[in-house]
């Protein structure tokens, strides 16, 4: 079946299965399981997590072709979780970006 | 991130374009959730643990092989399935609540996708594969389904009826697909090795 994959390229491409659980990079992970973790925690609704993506990522679908390259699925994930976190008060945006910048800039010493 | 055209898109918009933009948030966001102490130091740590070990491909497998194996369970699944999966002492998680189980016959043939995002049964076969998350899969599996299917390497006769179903917040659905001739009399573990996360959400056939 790898066989078949393989034989589409470019935007037909399908993107490879992977039968566990894989995050591209570390972060997604992270982000992942942080939007799980909130809601078991009961600060929000899952559900509510979940309208956030889908309006995130159908903003996208509006904008884009189907196979545009610059998709990522957890970029999706990372700014549907922030616009959450951030409209039910669980953090400011003032005190994220300023974290932000300290993680970015290495000026903080923190082991995350 | 789209449709974010405020001051704040621009103001920070070099700080986007570099790729640890996103680790330096995440950390950001985790870091302050400790801070507030909605969460602990160890939590995002176990829940990934969680998907990892508890939940998988492997209790959705164990769910088909006992379907094909027990008749009276096969039956109670399709009327219930999260009652069903629970005589199993499968867990529940967030999301894979609203379970519903469709049956592959000879001749009809079930896929299932998420059209609004990535709906997904998620106790029963773990996190989901990359391809399901992927807009051009998600656009081409109503559109032409006999391509898709063909591209992960199934081809069905043309007589044959596809049904797609569409998982949402409501129902996520999975698939029992066909036991593959040749098996009778396995074990239930060793049906189960048969059965792949493709086959169980119909873009794949269990094989022998």
């Amino acid at each position: 079946m790898d066989g078949y994959i393989e034989d589409l390229t470019g935007r037909e491409a399908i993107p490879r299965n992977c039968e566990s659980l894989k995050f591209d990079e570390p972060w997604q992970g992270r982000a992942f399981g942080m939007v799980l973790a909130l809601a078991e925690a009961k600060s929000y609704p899952y559900e509510d997590f979940r309208k956030s993506l889908i309006s995130t990522i159908g903003e996208w679908d509006k904008t884009h072709v189907p196979g545009d390259e610059t998709w990522s699925y957890y970029e999706h994930w990372l700014a549907a979780f922030e616009k959450l976190v951030l409209e039910k008060g669980l953090i400011d945006h003032g005190e994220l970006d300023r974290r932000t910048e300290e993680f970015l800039h290495r000026t903080r010493d923190e082991v995350i | 991130m789209s449709g974010d055209h405020d001051h704040d898109h621009d103001h920070h918009h070099h700080l986007r374009e570099s790729e640890s933009y996103y680790a330096a948030r995440t950390k950001a966001l985790e870091s302050l959730f400790r801070e507030k102490g909605l969460i602990g130091t160890d939590t995002v740590d176990r829940v990934i643990n969680f998907f990892e070990h508890e939940m998988g491909p492997f209790n959705g497998a164990k769910v088909v092989a006992k379907a094909w194996t027990d008749p009276a369970f096969k039956a109670r699944l399709l009327a219930d399935a999260n009652m069903a999966i629970a005589e199993l002492g499968m867990r529940d998680g967030i999301e894979g609540e609203n379970l519903k189980v469709v049956e592959n016959k000879p001749g009809t043939h079930n896929v299932v996708c998420c059209t609004l995002c990535s709906c997904w049964p998620w106790p029963l076969l773990g996190l989901p594969p990359y391809w399901f998350k992927d807009p051009v899969f998600r656009a081409r599996i109503v559109r032409e389904p006999r391509g898709v299917l063909s591209d992960f390497g199934v081809t069905l006769p043309e007589d044959h009826k596809i049904e797609i179903w569409d998982s949402s917040a409501q129902v996520r659905y999975f698939v029992i697909p066909e036991r593959p001739a040749g098996t009778e009399g396995w074990s239930e573990e060793k049906l189960a090795a048969l059965v792949s996360t493709e086959a169980m959400q119909g873009l794949g056939l269990a094989t022998a």
